[in-house]
């Protein structure tokens, strides 16, 4: 699966597609509306089936944090207590 | 925009105004005359339009009224300086920074100015959001004020359907919405070490259209013919033959309250999407951003829909197009499907991010990891796909294909299923835990409670039986009250305990915040619960006067809602207090491992002098050696006693 | 709290990028996405007035101009390309091509307008005649809206474009207009087979 919309060129190819995609579903249903009911389901089938498939192949993004602060500063963030006896906290709780 | 843009050329800061011009820089003097010229604008138009086509009465006032709801806002923000920035790069001229996009306030008159900073925008959005909070408070303490015996005693019919309609309205979409939005304008971009928001522009012009679709609902008394009187629900073709000219101020308000929130919702998904710090996958996001994450999707798909609906009934109402008038073909019922199908998400969008707010706070305050991180995310996920599939459950006594009826009972029972796993995983989390009884754990503790009362009246009204015995009647009531009021508003009164001292740098008082739980959550209680038995008992809702045999819970009701009402004036008190003269609050007063509680309280103007890296899962309470970020790449990070409380 | 110069507190530092998708064009697409649901709940308007109205479809009494609405459908259409065309011309550093291309797709648009609107006053029935009249003023007045709103923004990138904006490494102030004046021209396109066709 992949986003099919991520600029403008890929806007105007989905407008392409578009104009196809509703311009043969029309034409067909000015015939006969139930082949336009059957054009319909076939793309539309047809498209979700092409969209499933579709793979974006990318390189991952870069993960380092932006540094601000000077170059040998260094600092605690965060910090979890320490997990306390069972007994212990049993006690807490019927406090 | 965050980002440097290089096809703009930014100008320098302008030298302040003097004399009269004075009047044209962005501000409150710009606004009176911006004002009145839009309005002339917009009357001109449509007097200029209905002359050109040799339409009778040129000046009509409908019409008039209804131009001018969208003009003279629009006056309004064009003078306050809400699009000087964009005016200018549309024209192609140097754009000058200073233009709104002022960070932080450096008095309280900053706050009553357009500012970019989403820590300001987050606190002018909970001022707001309680003073109509407030005012629709007392709009119910007049509507208690007249139920409290049988026959009529204040106020006539018409009024009473007014009060009733414009409390709703704006405890809807002035209070709980946006004090959501609120919340989570302060807290996300810290929660997730992003310097502000996306488009902070953007975030600023959104909060200034909630008090004009405020005053616009609160000024529908002042209409001739009164206020909107067909409830927030607002059915056609009630609202759209049979009302005053006030129900326009309801149809136009919902259009720029949901503009408001459309435009937030985007850039909370953006900011949440593009911003987050290195290292914080979707996995590791705080369960805060996850539900305000869900929230802002159901705002973008869903909002559009109450947009249209509101739309039409303005229309068939000033231009008197056929909607929803069966003679001329139109289908009266599609109001109602395309009201709800906003309406029931909404529902949703009102409690999601509540149920962030209540699993940050009892995770921390019962110092234990949540239980089941994953499946707390995932549950946001189906309530948010499931949630657009039961919108017919407001709809099985209206007359609607019996067909429809069994599938939207068994969905909307189905909700109850993630619904459940959110509750029962709050149950674990507290369970062997220990417990701190702060005042944003008892609005926790709460909600909790008191959500799953409403959670079950929920399963019963779904029932289509029950429904059809109970609809429309006291029950229906006092289930929106158990889910919006012991939902929503404990969930928002516990954030903003927990982030007060965030917000201000100060400590509220903690003795007054547990009286202030204690009085509402009896007061709540008292007020609420007998509404059931009224309800099953037959009393319908929506109604000035009732028969005598339910005057004795009636006069008990109002009684218990006056103290109710009376609560709210302890919180107030305490807040107003607190930010004056409170104690000084720690960078950290909870002891939690989220990024807001790492900088200082209240924060630096641009949150964090370096992007933390995240290195861990958020809610690692008592667990060794756990860490959920690091500043400056430093993995080594030592291990210091905390002393428990 | 650290001391900001003046001069830049008016702009935040740099986030961390963590998306590859860029956040304005990631805002409008979801700003699209919630335009179509507004077109949505027209169209279930517009579905409501058709299924229940039981009988031939328009109802009798109303002709639509499918032949001048496939026409101006056309030049709709062909201003997508021309906008295509504007955007791939400043790519390249081609800035003539780019004043070329966003004139010619805001004066396309406007022929749309002006046409629409000048069909809307031979049509020979009303928004209040009955709902069939309702219903397709609304649909297509929606829409002439956004291709309002779309011209006021198309605009905006034509003048900075003769301002000398825009260079072929900075120019998403004409990718974002590009990529609404698209969903405009796909709504129209729904638009017109489901109101005038099918
Ligand atoms: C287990 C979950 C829930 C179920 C099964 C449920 C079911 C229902 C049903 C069937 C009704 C229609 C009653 C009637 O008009 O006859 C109703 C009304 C309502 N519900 Fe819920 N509900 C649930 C949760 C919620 C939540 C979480 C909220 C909001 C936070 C909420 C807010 C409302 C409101 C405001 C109404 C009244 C609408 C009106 O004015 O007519 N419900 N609910
Ligand atoms: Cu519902």
């Amino acid at each position: 699966m992949k986003n099919p919309l991520r600029s403008e060129a890929e806007a105007f190819r989905f407008l392409l597609g578009a104009a196809v995609y509703f311009g043969l579903i029309a034409i067909a249903g000015v015939i006969n509306h139930w082949a336009g009911l059957a054009v319909f389901v076939v793309l539309s089938v047809g498209v979700v089936w092409w969209w499933m498939r579709a793979r974006r192949i990318e390189p991952p993004l870069q993960a380092t944090p932006v540094r601000r602060g000077a170059p040998d500063e260094r600092r605690i963030l965060v910090i979890a207590n320490r997990r306390r006896s069972w007994s212990s906290r049993l006690r807490s709780i019927r406090l | 925009m965050t980002a440097v843009t290089h096809d703009e050329v930014h100008a320098g800061p302008a030298p302040p105004p003097t004399g009269w011009r004075r009047l044209l820089a962005p501000g409150w003097l710009r606004v009176p005359w911006m004002t009145a010229l839009f309005f002339g604008i917009g009357a001109g138009i449509t007097v200029l339009v209905r002359w050109l086509e040799g339409w009778d009465p040129i000046w009509k006032g409908s019409v008039i009224t209804t131009v001018e709801l969208t003009a003279v806002p629009f006056g309004f923000l064009a003078g306050i300086g809400g699009f000087d920035y964009w005016m200018r790069y549309a024209a192609g001229s140097p754009t000058r920074p200073e233009d709104h996009s002022g960070h932080g306030a450096r008095s309280w008159r900053d706050y009553f100015r357009i500012n970019t900073d989403h820590k300001v925008i987050g606190i002018q959005y909970l001022v707001t959001t309680i003073f109509f909070f407030v005012a629709a408070g007392l709009l119910a303490m007049l509507m208690r004020a007249e139920l409290a015996r049988p026959g009529m005693q204040f106020v006539d019919n018409q009024t009473f359907n007014g009060l009733f309609s414009v409390h709703a309205a704006l405890m809807i979409f002035l209070f709980v919405i946006p004090a959501f939005a609120g919340i989570g304008n302060y807290v996300i971009p810290l929660m997730i070490g992003a310097p502000d928001m996306a488009f902070p522009r953007l975030n600023a012009l959104s909060f200034w259209l909630l008090p004009i679709a405020g005053f616009m609902m609160l000024g529908s008394f002042l209409a001739p013919g009164g206020a909107f009187a067909s409830g927030w629900t607002g059915y056609a073709p009630l609202a759209s033959t049979h009302q005053p000219i006030g129900s326009v101020f309801f149809n136009m308000g919902v259009q720029w309250a949901g503009a408001s929130s459309i435009m937030t919702a985007l850039n909370f998904l953006v900011t949440i999407i593009t911003m987050r710090a290195p290292g914080m996958s979707f996995w590791r996001m705080p369960l805060l951003v996850w539900a305000n994450f869900t929230t802002s999707l159901l705002v973008v798909i869903a909002t559009p829909f109450i947009a249209g609906s509101q739309f039409f009934v303005m229309f068939d109402h000033v231009m008197h197009t056929h909607f929803f008038d069966y003679q001329a073909g139109g289908y009266p019922l599609g109001y109602q499907h395309i009201f709800w199908f906003y309406s029931h998400p909404a529902v949703y969008i009102m409690m999601l991010p509540g149920f962030g707010i209540a699993s940050e706070v009892i995770s921390v305050m019962s110092r234990k990891p949540i239980f089941g991180y994953r499946l707390m995310a995932l549950s946001l996920l189906a309530i948010l796909v499931l949630g657009f599939s039961v919108w017919a459950h407001h709809m099985f006594v209206a007359g609607m294909a019996p067909w429809l009826r069994v599938p939207m009972m068994v969905t909307s029972m189905v909700i109850a299923v993630p619904t459940g796993i959110k509750v029962f995983s709050w149950l674990a989390t507290l369970w062997d835990g220990r417990i701190h009884f702060d005042t944003p754990m008892l609005f926790a503790l709460g909600f909790v409670s008191m959500f799953v009362i409403g959670g079950l009246s929920g399963i019963y009204l779904a029932a289509v039986p029950i429904d059809i015995h109970t609809s429309d009647t006291y029950f229906v009531v006092a289930h929106i009250h158990y889910v919006l009021f012991g939902g929503s508003l404990f969930t928002i009164f516990a954030g903003i305990y927990f982030w007060f001292p965030k917000m201000t740098g100060r400590m509220y008082d903690e003795r007054l915040g547990k009286l202030h739980f204690w009085l509402t959550f009896i007061g709540f209680n008292l007020t609420f619960f007998p509404m059931h038995w009224l309800g099953i008992q037959g009393m319908p809702r929506r109604v000035a006067d009732y028969v005598p045999r339910f005057a004795d819970l009636n006069m008990f009701i109002s009684l218990a809602s006056f103290g109710l009402g009376a609560s709210t004036l302890v919180f107030v008190y305490n807040m107003v207090k607190s930010w004056r003269f409170g104690p000084a609050a720690a960078a950290n007063p909870w002891r939690s491992l989220t990024l807001e509680w790492q900088v200082s309280s209240p924060p630096p103007i641009f949150n964090f002098d370096e992007i933390p890296q995240v290195v861990g899962n958020p809610y690692e309470y008592g667990v060794p050696d756990a860490r959920h970020a690091v500043f400056n790449g430093d993995r080594q990070v030592e291990l210091e006693e905390v002393p428990t409380r | 709290m650290t001391v900001q110069a003046e001069a830049h507190a008016a702009h935040p530092p740099e986030a961390h990028q963590s998306s590859r998708v860029d956040a304005r064009t990631l805002g409008m697409f979801l700003f699209i996405a919630s335009e179509v649901m507004l077109f949505g709940s027209f169209f279930t308007a517009y579905f409501f007035v058709r299924v229940s109205a039981h009988t031939h479809w328009p109802t009798a009494g109303h002709e639509l101009p499918v032949f001048v609405a496939g026409i101006n459908t056309i030049i709709l259409v062909s201003s997508s390309f021309t906008m295509h065309w504007a955007l791939q011309a400043i790519k390249r550093g081609n800035r003539a091509g780019l004043q070329a291309g966003l004139t010619l797709t805001f004066l396309l648009g406007l022929t749309f307008l002006l046409t629409q609107i000048r069909e809307y006053s031979r049509l020979g029935f009303a928004p209040y005649t009955d709902a069939f009249g309702t219903i397709f003023y609304c649909l297509t007045g929606l829409h002439g809206a956004h291709v309002f709103v779309g011209l006021t923004l198309l605009l905006a990138a034509t003048i900075r474009s003769y301002r000398g904006h825009y260079t072929a490494d900075a120019h998403w102030g004409v990718e974002i207009p590009g990529i609404y004046w698209h969903f405009v021209d796909v709504m129209w396109i729904v638009v017109y087979t489901t109101v005038y066709i099918l």
